[in-house]
């Protein structure tokens, strides 16, 4: 039972950073309805500022961090002004998803390249420490992730709940057409997303390169893809449905891991597959997610 | 088989977007072979009709009958499998192909082939296609349309688009024909032109046209019956001459439409409350026929 | 003379193809094409059906001259070149993304092993002669297709993309865990292809064509490009029939499409059944040329690699989803023999040549959709016209 506690535990930490990063790409969806596939590889461009920062250049955490964050939006609403906004007037979405699939390849190859064979550490404040907590051993960190995580998911809902952005963010998806009449400027929803995602990634890349996970290495990307997964489950249009695709993601990876002696037949190594197949299996159930809506036909 | 159409029967349909009601027991018939024209202001529920009566929209209510088989309930493609052709309101053209590829696109539904037919000439494959290409020039020739076949359906201006799509629609074989708002945006020459391919195709094709309009001049010159929509529900249907002194009809409609003429495209004002859509019982269209 | 060889291959790989390829989109009533004013000139007739007969013959000659890196080069450009047409179909015709061609060219290639290798103590085979096995296999990736039908009929565009990676991944755990199929990380031996006593892709028994022997590397570039010529003959008549014009019409407006009868969930499964089976084709090429295959070959990275081949070419186009592949699959080989020619890289730094290559295409896919969509076929027919070639206008 404890045991069971402490995967629950476990899942929902790394979860919440999982929402964190799917929450990115669900924000550009909506106020763009375009796909972010370099979601991941901000986070490790993110992340290996930040490492690369401290490990290389001997900067504070807080400091790596607040460098990391400002690269990563930066790029990311440049991204979205030069690249994404040619495509704004045509609409033509699945061309600009599949930029984002060629950016991607650059990013990812690019931030390989450098890291190398290194396995880079941020600094972070959370250290390698196990602490008990309700009669479990957990990592110092993953409390940390999930603190911090859900505290993040907290301010960032209310944040679109009252905020104008989330209103021009809402109207946008619900008819861009008409939420561009009303005065709301698509263009700058879009970069505002992008930005936003960009910070998002970096916050989510620190987690997943804290304690016990080594430090940044090259096997970082995978586990970021997740966020992909995520997003789609909760439905791309539903902020609550990345948290709750984030989590569900999580709960899966880290229960079939720990029990893998039970689910031995299944082979070796499924939690990496695990996220997927749940994927597959609640878009059989929903094909637009957990939270998503139906599009609407427009004749 | 028919020979002059499909009857249609439209029966208390009823149709709802998030709690607003957009159609309210609407019912009417369309005789075999006629012309039959529903028109109402804007946002009066004439797409959402069109919508229903091609499958798109599922109705919370009511059922469609198309010589006797339910229309509700079945996909878009089975709709038009039931011989339910529809031209959409601004011509949209498959932008990709051809002129000729769009009126083949028509076609789809009575040609043959698939993937392995296709990819190896098989003999009934060659067969069908040559037959739908010749179908498709006989309904182009009859649209005075066949000159455009060749050209890329994104380049044709929006008034031949409009035909095109009509013919299109004909391609399908169909007992009932959807036009919506045929002659919308269109210069007057366009509209008479349009007027006459309309008696044109109900007179010598066998089918039933069904017409939503927000030209009253183009409907009271072709339609049989007219049924006027208002706030999703049935005015009244009737001959041209009778909808046309109506006072409801003047009141709802046409008053304003006639007051207003240049505002038509900008903006329609809703009724004022004081003309309030009279119960749909009460003027309810001639019963059924057996 | 090597550098004479490589603008033959390049050059010829595209022109064949592109000849047979712009039918879909040129009208194709004889009759009418002529009629309008808008068809090509009296000469432009012939000028097609010799280009392709020019391009052919070079393509049937190069064997006699080219080295063995050539061959390989060609042999595996032209595999590629299968599977990037199935994607082709699917993205550029029918406006659906997948990730999942490499888990397709991967049940193409193991199917094929499987099929045809014997049985051991440690791995499974059924040990079929190797040419049912082959044609066996490309239809159990066909079979795959299909049974992703639930989601490749219902999902839409994008959606279908992120859906489709989940075969990537349970892809990429069954290659790895499954060991008696697999090999496991060390990979298994590819069962070379024969007829009989014929070796397709070996040397035995002995020909020669004009005094050059027909040795492994000859009879592989013969192969792969006769698998690929049927295949684009295939595609090209497929696109232009009526499931090709039902494909378009669901990209152009699926709404539309329904009500004209097309039943749209149908043919989005079968666009995706299609594209699994040029996948499983590729797969079974690719497997045969490699002779050993390792599992980690068939991951993410291989998808978007077959992405950026269609992107490239221009999406639409099978002309240019071969040239596409071409291109995208030749970059890694050509940067490796010529590394010392490119200032600053070298097979040993980081600044290797699959780097390289990825971050070219990566670039080049973002560079094409930004200023060109239509990529290297809009490109290929500005030159045709610039060339004075005045083929009709091919709109997509």
């Amino acid at each position: 039972m404890t045991y069971l506690f402490s995967m629950l535990v476990e899942g929902g930490s790394i979860g919440a950073v999982y929402a964190l990063v799917a929450l990115g790409i669900v924000v550009v969806y909506k106020s763009s309805s375009v796909v972010n596939f370099a979601q991941p590889s901000l986070l490790m461009l993110g992340t290996y500022v930040v490492a690369s920062a401290h490990s290389l250049h001997g900067l504070p955490f807080w400091l790596a961090l607040s460098l990391g964050v400002a690269v990563t939006a930066a790029l990311a609403v440049l991204i979205d002004r030069v690249l994404i906004s040619r495509f704004r007037k045509t609409n033509a979405v699945v061309a600009a998803s599949i930029m984002t699939i060629g950016l991607d390849i650059v990013l990812v190859t690019e931030t390989d390249r450098r890291i190398g064979s290194q396995i880079l550490t941020t600094g972070d404040p959370w250290g390698n420490d196990v602490t008990r907590f309700l009669g479990i051993g957990v990592a110092e960190a993953r409390i940390a992730a999930l603190v911090i995580g859900v505290l993040l998911l907290v301010l960032f809902q209310l944040w679109l709940h009252r905020s104008d952005f989330g209103v021009a963010m809402r109207a946008t998806a619900e008819d861009p057409e008409t939420a561009s009449l009303m005065g709301i400027r698509l263009g700058r929803v879009s970069a505002t997303a992008w930005g936003i995602a960009g910070a998002l990634a970096v916050c989510a890349g620190l987690f997943l390169v804290a304690y016990p996970s080594p430090g940044l290495d090259t096997s970082v990307e995978a586990v970021a893809l997740r966020a992909l997964p995520a997003a789609i489950i909760g439905g791309l249009d539903s902020t609550a449905g990345a948290i709750a695709g984030g989590l569900l993601v999580g709960l899966s990876e880290v229960l079939v891991r720990g029990y893998a002696e039970q689910l031995a037949f299944l082979g070796r190594g499924f939690e990496d597959a695990a996220p997927y197949v749940l994927m597959l299996v609640v878009l059989l159930a929903r094909p637009s997610g957990l939270f998503g809506h139906r599009e609407a036909v427009r004749v | 088989m028919t020979v002059r159409g499909a009857r249609l029967q439209v029966r208390d349909i009823t149709v709802r977007f998030d709690g607003v009601v957009a159609l309210d027991a609407v019912a009417f018939t369309a005789e075999p072979g006629s012309i039959h024209a529903v028109i109402g202001p804007n946002g009066a529920g004439k797409s959402s009709l069109f919508n229903v009566l091609s499958g798109i929209y599922r109705p919370a209510r009511g059922s469609v009958l198309v010589d006797g088989e339910e229309l509700v309930g079945r996909a878009p493609h089975r709709v038009a499998a039931l011989g339910v052709g529809r031209a959409f309101q601004n011509g949209s053209m498959f932008a990709g192909l051809t002129v000729e590829e769009n009126l083949l696109l028509g076609r789809h539904r009575l040609g043959r082939g698939g993937v392995l037919g296709a990819g190896l000439r098989l003999p009934h494959v060659r067969r069908s296609e040559r037959e739908s290409r010749a179908k498709v020039r006989a309904v182009a020739e009859f649209l005075g349309v066949d000159h455009l076949l060749p050209l890329p359906a994104a380049e044709l201006p929006y008034g031949e688009a409009k035909r095109v799509d009509i013919a299109r629609a004909l391609a399908t074989e169909p007992r009932l024909l959807l036009l919506d708002e045929p002659a919308a945006g269109m210069h007057t020459h366009e509209k008479v032109a349009i007027r006459d391919t309309i008696r044109r195709i109900a007179a010598e094709q066998a089918v039933t046209v069904l017409l939503v309009e927000h030209d009253m001049g183009l409907v009271m010159g072709i339609a049989e019956q007219v049924t006027v929509l208002d706030f999703g529900q049935v005015v009244l249907t009737g001959p041209p001459e009778r909808v046309s002194t109506d006072d409801r009809v003047i009141a709802a409609y046409l008053g304003r439409a006639g007051a207003a003429e240049k505002e038509r495209s900008r903006s329609r004002a809703r009724p004022s409350p004081a003309l309030e859509a009279p119960a749909p019982e009460a003027f309810s269209p001639e019963p059924p026929k057996p | 003379m090597s550098d004479l060889n490589l603008s033959g291959t390049t050059v010829s790989g595209l022109s064949p193809s592109g000849t047979v390829a712009s039918g879909p989109s040129v009208p194709s009533v004889p009759g009418s094409a002529v009629k309008g004013g808008a068809g090509p000139a009296p000469g432009a007739r012939w000028r097609r059906p010799v280009a392709a007969l020019g391009a052919g013959v070079i393509l049937f000659a190069i064997p006699l001259y080219a080295d063995r890196f050539w061959l390989n080069l060609g042999a595996f450009a032209f595999a590629a070149a299968v599977g990037a047409i199935g994607l082709m179909i699917l993205l550029g015709r029918v406006g659906q993304l997948s990730l999942a061609h490499s888990f397709f060219l991967a049940v193409g290639a193991y199917g094929y092993i499987w099929l045809a290798s014997p049985a051991s103590e440690s791995t499974w085979g059924l040990g079929l002669p190797t040419l049912p096995a082959a044609v066996i296999a490309v239809v159990l990736a066909g079979l795959a297709g299909l049974a992703f039908s639930p989601l490749a009929g219902r999902l839409k565009g994008i959606y279908l993309g992120v859906a489709s990676l989940a075969l990537v991944f349970i892809g990429q755990h069954v290659l790895f865990t499954a060991e008696p199929l697999t090999g496991g990380y060390n990979g298994r031996e590819v069962p070379p292809l024969t007829v009989g006593a014929f070796q397709v892709l070996g040397s035995e028994p002995g020909l020669s064509l004009f005094g050059v022997p027909l040795r492994q590397a000859e009879r592989m570039w013969y192969t792969a490009l006769i698998v690929l010529i049927l295949a684009t003959v295939f595609a090209v008549l497929v696109l232009r029939s009526r499931v090709g014009r039902a494909f378009a019409a669901i990209r152009d407006g699926e709404v539309h499409a329904a009500a004209l009868g097309v039943r749209v969930a149908h043919y989005r499964s079968v666009a995706f059944t299609l594209s699994s089976v040029y996948a499983g084709i590729a797969g079974v090429l690719l497997a045969l040329l490699f002779q050993r295959v390792v599992p980690e070959y068939w991951d993410l990275m291989l998808s978007l690699e077959y992405l950026a081949m269609v992107v490239i070419g221009g999406q639409a186009s099978v002309a240019g989803a071969v040239a596409g592949a071409v291109f995208v699959s030749s970059l890694p080989l050509l940067l490796q023999r010529y590394s010392d020619l490119v200032p600053g890289m070298s097979a040993t730094s980081d600044f290797g040549p699959a780097y390289v290559a990825q971050i070219l295409y990566g670039t080049l896919v973002v560079a094409i959709l930004f200023y060109e969509p239509k990529g290297l076929a809009e490109v290929a027919r500005r030159a045709r016209r610039a060339l004075g070639g005045r083929a009709a206008s091919t709109p997509r």
